[in-house]
C-alpha cells in the first residue's frame, strides 16, 4: 500500500530517518557484525593476543556437551512453557468469552501480570517455593516429597517453569479472548442450528477459526521462553543446578561474563541469531498465510 | 449464548476464579510478606492475613534499604526505573514517528532500504549481540549513565511499523486537503498527523512505557553504581546473600514497588494497553 | 478573475500506463464545467493535475493565464472539495475553515470575517465549535464547500462531493451548489460519475472515455447532438434507444420506414431517444416517420409517465419508450411506435461517429 500524494522534498526525509537509522546502526547492526567476527576469533586468557580461526569456535561448542545440556534445556523449556501457557491461557478465554456479564471483569484481573518484570515473576515464585520458608516449599517437604530447587535439577526446572507460566498466561489470554470475540456469534449460532452441541461447535467451528491466533502465539511464545526468561533463570536459579536451567540464552550471558571467552560466547550469539531469524521467517510465513486466508 | 444452561455458566466461572486466584496468589503473598517481621518468615509462619508491619517496611526499604545485603535506600532505583522507562518510550516514540513520516510521506532514493534497514532489527534482540553492544557503550562512555541504559534500547522496528501501518491509514485527501490549504510537510505532521496518532500514541507509550520499566539483562550489565540501579536489578541483589539472611519482608516490600507502576498503567490505561499490544504485534 | 486552460494534457503513469490524452479545453471565467465519464474514463486524474496532486506528463494547464505545470497545490490559488470531505477529524468546523487561511497568514480578524459570512451563506453558523464527526453527512459537505469558499480562490475544484450522500440531500445540494457557484462567479471544474448532475449543473460539459474527450458543449446541446455512440448512450436516463443497421443483413424485423437512411457499408447505430418513440394510435398519418414494432415484456406506471419495455420485432434489440402521463395501459404483446425523422440519430458503427442527416 502506498500514498498516492506525497511531499517533495530533497533532504527532509533523511534528516527525519537520521535519528532511527543512527542508532539502529550504532547498537545494532555494528555490534551484530561484531559478534559475528568474534565468533572466528580465538583471545588468550590475558587477552593480549587474538588469533583468527574461522569455524574454530563452532567446532568447540558442538563437541561441548555443556552446550547441547544447554539446548537441550531450552528445546524443553521452551516447549513445556509453551504448552502449558497456550492451554491454561486458552481454557480461561473460553471461558471468560462465555461469560458475558464478567467479561470485562475477570479481562482485568487476568492481564495484569503482563506488566510484570520476568525477573520480578521469578523472585515472587521463589518466595513461595523457598525449601525451607516458602509457603508452599515447605508443605511439600512436610509432604515428604524432599523438594529443594536449589540442588535437585527437577525441581529448578519446574519452579522456573511455573515462574515463566505464571507470567506469560495473561499475553496468550489477551490473544486468545481477541480471537474468540471475532468470531461472528451468527457462525456459532448457526452450527447449533445445524444440531452441533458445545463441545462440536468448539472442536469443528471455534478452534479451527482460532488457528491463526494460535500460530502466531506459538511463534511468540518460543520467542518469549528464549530471551525473556533471563530474568526469571537469574533471579531463581542462575542456570543450575548443574545447568538444568541453562539456557542458550543464559549460556551467552555466562560464558561471556565469568569465563570472560567472547569468542565462545559470540558464537553462541550468532547461532541464537540464526534462531530467531528462522523464527521470524516462520512467523513471516504465517502472516503471508493469514492474508490469503 | 446459544445454550440456557445454567450449570454451564456456574462451571465458567468457577473456571475463571480458580484462575484469577492462581494468578493473584503469589502477589497476593507478597504482599502478606512484605507486611510482617524477619522472625515470622525465616521461622516459615507465615499466614495469608497482612500483619502490621506494612508501613513500617517501606519506609524502610524505601529511605534505609536493607540492614545485610545492599543497604542502599530504593528510592533511588526506583526513580532509576521511571526515568529510564519514559526516556526509552518518549524516545522509542519519538524517532519512530519520525521514521515513518519519512517512509509513508516521502519518495527518495533508500526509502527500502531504509525500512528494511528498520525492519530487521526485530532480528536481532539485545541478548544475541550482548557483549559487543556492552564494549560499544563502553566505548562511548556510556557505562553507568542514562544514555547507556536507555539508547541502545531505543530504536525500535515495532513502533515504527504501528506507526507507518497507521499512517497508511489515514485518508490521502488529507494531505492533499493540506497541500490546498498550504501546509508544507511539517505542518501537515504537526498539524494534522500527529492529532490523528493521539491514540496510537498512547498505546504504543503503555507498551514501551512496560517494555523500558521491566528491563533486566540490559541494566543488569551497564550499571554497576548503586545510584544508577534500577528496582528490579534492586530485588536481585537483595536476594544475593544467602537464603537465611535474606530479608524476605523487604525484598518483597520491594518487589511490590517494582510490580506496582507498570500494573497501574496496564489497569488504568487497559483499552489503550489492549489496542497496542494487538496492534504492534501483528 | 480566471480562466482554466488545458493544452493538450496528458497524463502518462509509471509503468507507461496511459490515464489521460491530448485533453484540450478552455474553462471561462466564472464557467461551471462538468467533466463526467464513467469510472476510470481519467477525469478525476484530470481535475487531480488542475490542482497540483497530480504531476502534469504531457502539455499545459494555465489559470488566469499563468502556466501552473509546475507550481506547487497552494501557490495555484484554488480550493478544493473532496469526495470523502477530507475535513481534519481533530479540528472544530471553525478551525477547519480557518486553516487554510491561518497559512497563509491571513489576520485573525479577517479569518473570523470570512468564516463568519461562509458560515451565514451556508447555514453552518450553529456549529462552529463542533467537530465533523458530530456533524450529518450534509453538513459535513458544506463544512468542505466553507473551507473552500473562505479562501476567496480563483478557481472551485469539486472531486465528487456528492456521491457520498443518499439521493434526497444530493438533489438538494446540487441545487445549493449551483446557486452559491452563479452567486459568487468563481471559475469551476466539476468531476462526476453521474450524468444527471452533470446534466444540471454544468454550463458546459465535458464527456470523457478512456482518457480522452468525447465531446464538449452545452449540456442540452450534447443531449440532442451527441457526437459519438458513447455520449448518446452515456448522457439521458434511460439510454438512448439504440439499433444495429447492417447492409449486408437487412432492415431489422420490426422496423419500417428506414430504408432511405445513410448507412454506411460498414453498418450503422440507429439511436432514439425513448421520450421519441409514441404510440401508433393508427390515426395520425405514417407520412416519413419511421414505425418499430415491439413485443412489451414489461409496463412501469410512474404515474407522471409510462415507461414500455420490449423488443423490437420479437427478437430484436431490447428497447424504451417513455410516454407522458399515464398513457393507455395496453395488454401484453405486440405494439407499434413511432418516431420522428427530426429525432432520430445515426451513428457509424466501425468510427462510432455521428452521422449528419
Amino acid at each position: 500500500m502506498e500514498k498516492r500524494t506525497v511531499f517533495s522534498h530533497k533532504l527532509l526525509p533523511y534528516a527525519l530517518l537520521a535519528p532511527q537509522l543512527l542508532v539502529t546502526i550504532v547498537f545494532f547492526y555494528w555490534p551484530a557484525g561484531q559478534a559475528v567476527y568474534q565468533s572466528f576469533l580465538i583471545q588468550d586468557a590475558f587477552g593480549i593476543s587474538t588469533e583468527f580461526v574461522w569455524f574454530e569456535n563452532y567446532r568447540s561448542l558442538f563437541s561441548d556437551p555443556a552446550y547441547y545440556s544447554a539446548l537441550g534445556v531450552t528445546a524443553l523449556f521452551s516447549t513445556v512453557v509453551t504448552v502449558l501457557s497456550l492451554s491454561f491461557a486458552l481454557i480461561l478465554a473460553v471461558e471468560a468469552d462465555k461469560s458475558l456479564k464478567g467479561a470485562g471483569i475477570y479481562k482485568t484481573l487476568l492481564i495484569w501480570p503482563y506488566a510484570v518484570a520476568p525477573a520480578v515473576a521469578g523472585v515472587l515464585w521463589l518466595f513461595m517455593f523457598q525449601p525451607s520458608l516458602g509457603v508452599f516449599g515447605k508443605m511439600l517437604n512436610a509432604a515428604g516429597f524432599n523438594w529443594n530447587p536449589y540442588l535437585n535439577s527437577g525441581d529448578a526446572f519446574a519452579l522456573v517453569t511455573a515462574a515463566a507460566v505464571w507470567k506469560q498466561i495473561s499475553y496468550n489470554f489477551l490473544f486468545f479472548l481477541a480471537g474468540l470475540q471475532s468470531i461472528p456469534k451468527s457462525l456459532i449460532e448457526a452450527a447449533a442450528i445445524d444440531g452441533a452441541g458445545p463441545t462440536r461447535r468448539f472442536w469443528s467451528i471455534v478452534f479451527p477459526m482460532l488457528s491463526p491466533t494460535a500460530f502466531y502465539l506459538l511463534t511468540v511464545n518460543i520467542v518469549y521462553v528464549f530471551f525473556d526468561t533471563f530474568g526469571i533463570i537469574h533471579t531463581v536459579t542462575r542456570g543450575g543446578p548443574a545447568g538444568a536451567t541453562t539456557t542458550l540464552v543464559y549460556k551467552v550471558f555466562s560464558d561471556g561474563q565469568a569465563g570472560g571467552d567472547l569468542g565462545t560466547s559470540a558464537a553462541e550469539s550468532v547461532i541464537l541469531m540464526l534462531i530467531v531469524i528462522g523464527l521470524t521467517a516462520l512467523q513471516f510465513r504465517f502472516i503471508e498465510r493469514k492474508v490469503t486466508y | 449464548m446459544v445454550e440456557n444452561r445454567p450449570f454451564a455458566a456456574i462451571f465458567s466461572h468457577v473456571v475463571l476464579i480458580i484462575g484469577v486466584v492462581i494468578i493473584a496468589f503469589p502477589v497476593y503473598l507478597a504482599f502478606v510478606a512484605s507486611s510482617t517481621d524477619a522472625t515470622t518468615i525465616s521461622n516459615g509462619q507465615l499466614s495469608l492475613i497482612p500483619d502490621r508491619h506494612l508501613i513500617e517496611n517501606y519506609a524502610k526499604v524505601l529511605f534505609e534499604g536493607t540492614d545485610r545485603s545492599t543497604k542502599q535506600p530504593m528510592i533511588v532505583p526506583l526513580m532509576n526505573s521511571f526515568i529510564m522507562a519514559m526516556i526509552i518510550a518518549i524516545g522509542k516514540i519519538f524517532i519512530s514517528l519520525l521514521s515513518a513520516f519519512a517512509i509513508v510521506y516521502f519518495r527518495f532514493p533508500f526509502r527500502n532500504t531504509a525500512f528494511w534497514v528498520i525492519f530487521l532489527t526485530l532480528m536481532l534482540p539485545v541478548e544475541v549481540r550482548i557483549y559487543p553492544t556492552y564494549k560499544i557503550v563502553a566505548d562511548l562512555h556510556m557505562l553507568d549513565t542514562y544514555a547507556g541504559l536507555t539508547i541502545p534500547l531505543i530504536a525500535s522496528a515495532t513502533a515504527t511499523l504501528l506507526f507507518r501501518q497507521f499512517f497508511l491509514t489515514v485518508p490521502d485527501e488529507l494531505i492533499e486537503a493540506s497541500k490546498i490549504d498550504g501546509a508544507g510537510p511539517w505542518k501537515f505532521f504537526i498539524d494534522s498527523l500527529l492529532p490523528l496518532s493521539m491514540t496510537s500514541i498512547a498505546a504504543m507509550f503503555v507498551i514501551q512505557f512496560i517494555y523500558g520499566w521491566n528491563q533486566y539483562l540490559w541494566p543488569l550489565l551497564i550499571t554497576t553504581r548503586d545510584d544508577m540501579q534500577t528496582i528490579v536489578i534492586g530485588i536481585q541483589k537483595m536476594l544475593t546473600v544467602t537464603d537465611a539472611l535474606t530479608e524476605w519482608q523487604l525484598a518483597m516490600a520491594t518487589t511490590i514497588l517494582a510490580m506496582l507502576p507498570p500494573v497501574i498503567v496496564v489497569i488504568a490505561m487497559q483499552r489503550l494497553f489492549v489496542r497496542g499490544l494487538t496492534e504492534t504485534e501483528k | 478573475m480566471a480562466d482554466v486552460v488545458l493544452n493538450l494534457v496528458g497524463k502518462l503513469y509509471a509503468g507507461n500506463i496511459r490515464a489521460v490524452s491530448d485533453v484540450s479545453f478552455a474553462v471561462p471565467d466564472g464557467g461551471f464545467c462538468v467533466l463526467v465519464g464513467p469510472s476510470g474514463c481519467g477525469k478525476s486524474t484530470l481535475l487531480r493535475m488542475i490542482a497540483g496532486l497530480e504531476t502534469v506528463t504531457d502539455g499545459e494547464i494555465s489559470i488566469a493565464g499563468r502556466v501552473v505545470n509546475r507550481i506547487e497545490p497552494m501557490h495555484r490559488d484554488i480550493a478544493m472539495v473532496f469526495q470523502n470531505y477530507a475535513l481534519y477529524p481533530h479540528m472544530s468546523v471553525y478551525d477547519n475553515m480557518a486553516y487554510g487561511l491561518r497559512n497563509r497568514k491571513t489576520p485573525e480578524a479577517e479569518i473570523a470575517a470570512r468564516v463568519a459570512e461562509a458560515a451565514r451563506i451556508l447555514e453552518l453558523e450553529p456549529y462552529l465549535k463542533r467537530r465533523p464527526k458530530q456533524l450529518s453527512g450534509g453538513q459535513r459537505q458544506r463544512v468542505a464547500m466553507g473551507r473552500a469558499i473562505v479562501r476567496k480562490p480563483q478557481v472551485f475544484l469539486f472531486d465528487e462531493p456528492l456521491s457520498n450522500l443518499d439521493a434526497k440531500l444530493r438533489g438538494q445540494m446540487r441545487v445549493e451548489i449551483k446557486t452559491l457557484q452563479r452567486q459568487l462567479g468563481v471559475t469551476s471544474v466539476y468531476v462526476t460519475h453521474d450524468q444527471l448532475e452533470a446534466m444540471t449543473l454544468a454550463d458546459m460539459l465535458v464527456v470523457m472515455n478512456r482518457g480522452r474527450i468525447e465531446q464538449i458543449g452545452e449540456p442540452l446541446y450534447l443531449y440532442e447532438n451527441p457526437a459519438t455512440i458513447f455520449v448518446a448512450e452515456f448522457i439521458g436516463a434511460p439510454p438512448m434507444n439504440m439499433i444495429g443497421l447492417d447492409p449486408a443483413v437487412g432492415i431489422p424485423a420490426g422496423l419500417s420506414g428506414a430504408e432511405s437512411l445513410p448507412v454506411p457499408p460498414t453498418g450503422a447505430m440507429l439511436g432514439i431517444r425513448p421520450e421519441h418513440l409514441h404510440l401508433d394510435r393508427g390515426d395520425g398519418e405514417r407520412g416519413s416517420r419511421l414505425r418499430l414494432e415491439l413485443k412489451i415484456d414489461a409496463i412501469e406506471a410512474v404515474g407522471a409517465e409510462t415507461y414500455f419495455y420490449g423488443h423490437l420485432g420479437s427478437t430484436g434489440p431490447r428497447l424504451v419508450v417513455r410516454e407522458a402521463g399515464r398513457g393507455v395501459v395496453p395488454t401484453d404483446g405486440a405494439r407499434a411506435f413511432l418516431a420522428d425523422r427530426a429525432h432520430i440519430h445515426l451513428f457509424d458503427k466501425a468510427s462510432g461517429r455521428r452521422i449528419e442527416m
